[in-house]
């Protein structure tokens, strides 16, 4: 009996021990995830980042929620002005800012993961102006090409000695090129789509596609080196098994 | 009946027709060709016959591939300016092949591929990838290998007069077995650059060395290059009105600051060991190599990046940015500081790359006089106090066709055609004009460029001489440029800033190629993959001859000699 007793005892002890183990592995499990979890940021840029009835959509939204679950990395996303972003960014501890285009005066300051958006520019026509004689980038050189501030793309033309018309809002190029005051349009492929779409202005396809921008997530130096490689390995993976082309394919 | 002799005729007419619009076809692409070669393609070291059997051989061979866009990227240079306007726009008319050939940083080239390496996503159809590379492109398995292309698949897309013999560049872009893995498109050296009519004025002369003891002129040593910039910024400071300096560099922590060092600077100080093209054992970037296996980069490895002949490398960089150069250089990077020469306010620099030749030889700048011939010269680099007989003498960069397996097999050939056709003898030697940055001994040694040596500053006194062997790229010891390249402006940067010093730099430097080169040894698993030599007490390795050298305590003195004397240091 009393044999019996001690192992009820016992039976007791052990599974007190067994919650016990339990609650602690869950409690140090939930301070582990709380670890990882990286705080996004981004910026609006229709198709890839925008609200629509308070929800977050777009490409680049679709893009990260499958690259962080594949990586088993827990993200917040907010969103905020672009300069402001990248600020923010480099000064905040386990942030990162997307999508960002890889630079030598930005690379010192972050951590990086490449390419999470492979975006081809063109120089755009309404379908009306299309003029098919663009066969080296030299032959826009003439010509005044519309970007907008901030435009990594835009830069590269001014650095070229070519003459690029700047807009704080991209949208307002499709207007521009329709008026007649610009001769082209430097955008990428999916933003020309998608400002086509929405502002009912039929486009050329691109008369040259000059340029190919490697858009980047740029966090900051203090991120734990196990999420950036988990992420920049889940990244890879998308690319290999199609999945990212599956994504892209939906807004071409 | 009627009708079919209608028929017949109806036949026999749209034949004829059909004919004369081919021939008519003909005609006009014989004219186009003629007249790309009697306005553009001149001078040639070919016979317009011979350039016009080429430029037929490119029309016919890139037929199959006219539905193709092929995309390329390159270097911001103006050898490659010069290919993505004029010979792209050619290169389409003549054969149908629209080139979209993009120009863009060094550092987003080789990001670009790295992209394509890692995602296996086709994102260019051909890079010119720095020769740089082939320590990874030998080992990686990802690089198409050139040689065995050209006799197999690629052998109808080969032109035949390509007469890969005549090119200067291909040992840098080979494997040590001699299999060629990248075809140079320009190259060009690492040199001295002086100011030849300050160095000649008597007033200048007189006060050197009156300070100094010995004339002003080239020099052959760091001891000499310090008492120079010295010289000008202390004592001389204003010429013609204008504040002068007697040393340019540049300091900002980004990738540039890398090639500053990584591009053989160590080499010049006398870091490595002696044996072309890099140095054996122990190569310019102060890694050691067993075989063809890296065995350590730092000192208790047998490796020398954190010897006492790569801390003064970096100590004199570190030095005379903070004594000699402008106030500004510090927080400049590479593109920043190349525009400074122009200005006419700089006396020597001895880290130079004559890619520059052709915008520092711009008429109306203040380094050129009015008869269009440079106030400056090129000459060999200054040697460190490490540096002996048989090391190599400075940096080339060969920056060469390099095609990805993962690239679809038919966009490789179109784009190979491109490739060949801006490196063929029917433009090659017409781009080497224009971009200064010569691939072929038959452009090097041909009139043209005798005629315009005057005018060029040493350049083709260089690439004449045997100096063009002794100049050489990262070699193939190096076995992933890309991931241990980052290393140098991360750790050298905050030596520069004076966070650190520049012995922790090293130290720290040295450790992260260890580290790095540990892990490759897991992940490339082939008879040249890194194996790490065990760690040892140092002063085992700097007791033995050769690199890793022991610290000396006695430099010789500061020599210089005249220019012409100088420049037979290449031969």
């Amino acid at each position: 009996m009393r044999g019996i007793r001690s192992r009820r005892q016992l039976w007791r002890v052990y599974t007190f021990f067994v919650a016990l183990a339990a609650v602690l592995l869950s409690v140090d499990a939930l301070a582990t995830e709380n670890k990882h979890t990286i705080g996004l940021v981004s910026f609006v840029n229709a198709p890839y980042i925008f609200e629509k009835d308070s929800e977050q959509k777009g490409l680049m939204n679709q893009i990260i929620s499958r690259l962080f679950k594949r990586a088993k990395v827990n993200y917040t996303l907010q969103l905020m002005p672009k300069k402001r972003a990248l600020l923010y960014t480099e000064q905040t501890d386990n942030t990162c800012v997307l999508p960002i285009a890889r630079n030598q005066e930005r690379e010192a300051k972050f951590v990086w993961i490449s390419p999470v958006l492979i975006s081809v520019i063109g120089l755009y026509q309404t379908a009306e102006q299309a003029n098919k004689s663009l066969i080296t980038l030299a032959d826009a050189q003439d010509y005044r090409i519309g970007s907008h501030l901030g435009s990594a793309s835009g830069l590269y033309l001014e650095e070229l000695a070519f003459k690029v018309d700047y807009v704080p809002l991209n949208s307002a190029n499709i207007y521009k090129l329709k008026a007649g005051r610009i001769d082209y349009w430097e955008s990428d492929r999916l933003t020309a789509k998608y400002l086509s779409q929405e502002t009912n202005i039929k486009l050329s396809h691109s008369q040259l596609d000059f340029f190919t921008h490697l858009q980047a997530i740029a966090c900051s130096l203090s991120t734990p080196e196990s999420s950036v490689r988990a992420i920049r390995e889940s990244l890879y993976e998308m690319y290999h098994d199609g999945s990212m082309e599956k994504l892209v394919q939906e807004y071409r | 009946m009627l009708v079919y002799v209608f028929s017949v005729l109806l036949l026999l007419s749209s034949v004829c027709v059909a004919q004369s619009n081919a021939s008519s076809t003909q005609t006009d692409w014989q004219a186009l060709a003629e007249h790309y070669i009697d306005k553009e393609f001149q001078p040639s070291t070919i016979s317009k016959e011979q350039q016009l059997k080429e430029l037929k051989w490119f029309a016919q061979a890139a037929k199959p591939y006219q539905d193709i866009q092929v995309r390329v990227v390159s270097e911001r240079i103006d050898t490659h300016f010069y290919e993505s306007d004029t010979l792209a726009k050619a290169f389409y008319k003549l054969t149908g092949i629209h080139v979209i050939h993009e120009v863009t940083g060094e550092d987003d080239v080789i990001k670009k591929m790295q992209a394509q390496i890692a995602t296996g996503k086709s994102l260019y159809d051909a890079y010119v990838n720095d020769s740089d590379l082939i320590g990874y492109h030998i080992r990686a398995d990802v690089t198409l290998r050139l040689d065995t292309f050209m006799k197999q698949e690629g052998l109808e897309v080969t032109l035949p007069t390509l007469d890969l013999q005549d090119f200067i560049g291909l040992s840098f872009t080979s494997s040590p077995e001699g299999h060629l893995y990248q075809l140079p498109d320009q190259q060009f050296a690492n040199l001295y650059w002086y100011r030849a009519d300050w160095f000649a004025r008597p007033e200048l002369q007189k006060k050197f060395f009156k300070i100094y003891g010995y004339r002003l002129d080239v020099p052959l040593n760091w001891q000499a290059y310090e008492d120079i910039a010295e010289f000008f910024t202390l004592h001389v400071r204003e010429l013609d009105g204008q504040r002068v300096w007697g040393h340019m560099d540049y300091g900002k922590r980004d990738p540039s600051l890398g090639w500053r060092i990584s591009d053989a600077w160590l080499s010049l100080a006398g870091t490595g060991d002696k044996g072309l093209p890099n140095g054996v054992p122990v190569d310019d970037w102060g890694i050691r190599v067993e075989g063809c296996r890296p065995a350590g980069a730092s000192v208790s490895r047998g490796g020398a990046l954190n010897s006492p002949a790569a801390i003064y490398a970096v100590e004199k960089y570190v030095e005379w940015l903070d004594k000699y150069a402008p106030p500004r250089a510090k927080t400049m990077n590479f593109t920043e500081a190349g525009n400074w020469l122009v200005k006419g306010n700089i006396a020597q620099q001895i880290w130079w790359y004559s890619a520059f030749t052709a915008a520092l030889t711009q008429p109306g700048t203040p380094i050129v006089e009015e008869d269009g011939t440079p106030k400056w010269r090129m000459a060999p680099s200054p040697k460190g106090a490490y540096w002996e007989e048989g090391m190599k003498l400075g940096y080339q960069d060969a920056g060469s066709w390099t095609f990805l397996k993962s690239t679809p097999i038919r966009r490789i050939k179109a784009a190979w055609l491109y490739a060949q056709f801006l490196v063929s003898k029917t433009v090659s030697l017409k781009k080497s004009l224009v971009g200064l940055t010569p691939i072929r001994l038959s452009d090097i040694e041909s009139d043209a460029f005798t005629l315009k040596a005057k005018k060029l500053g040493g350049l083709v006194e260089f690439y004449r001489s045997k100096g063009r062997n002794y100049w050489t790229p990262t070699g193939s010891n190096v076995p992933d440029y890309t991931r241990l390249s980052n290393f140098w402006w991360q750790h050298i940067g905050k030596a520069v800033s004076g966070k650190i010093s520049v012995t922790t730099a090293m130290n720290r430097l040295a450790n992260s190629f260890d580290q790095t080169l540990d892990e490759m040894s897991q992940e490339q698993i082939n008879t040249c993959s890194p194996r790490l030599n065990p760690q040892t007490n140092p002063a085992d390795w700097l007791n033995k001859p050769g690199a890793p050298k022991a610290a000396k305590t006695n430099f010789p003195p500061p020599k210089t000699v005249p220019y012409e004397e100088a420049i037979h240091a290449w031969n």
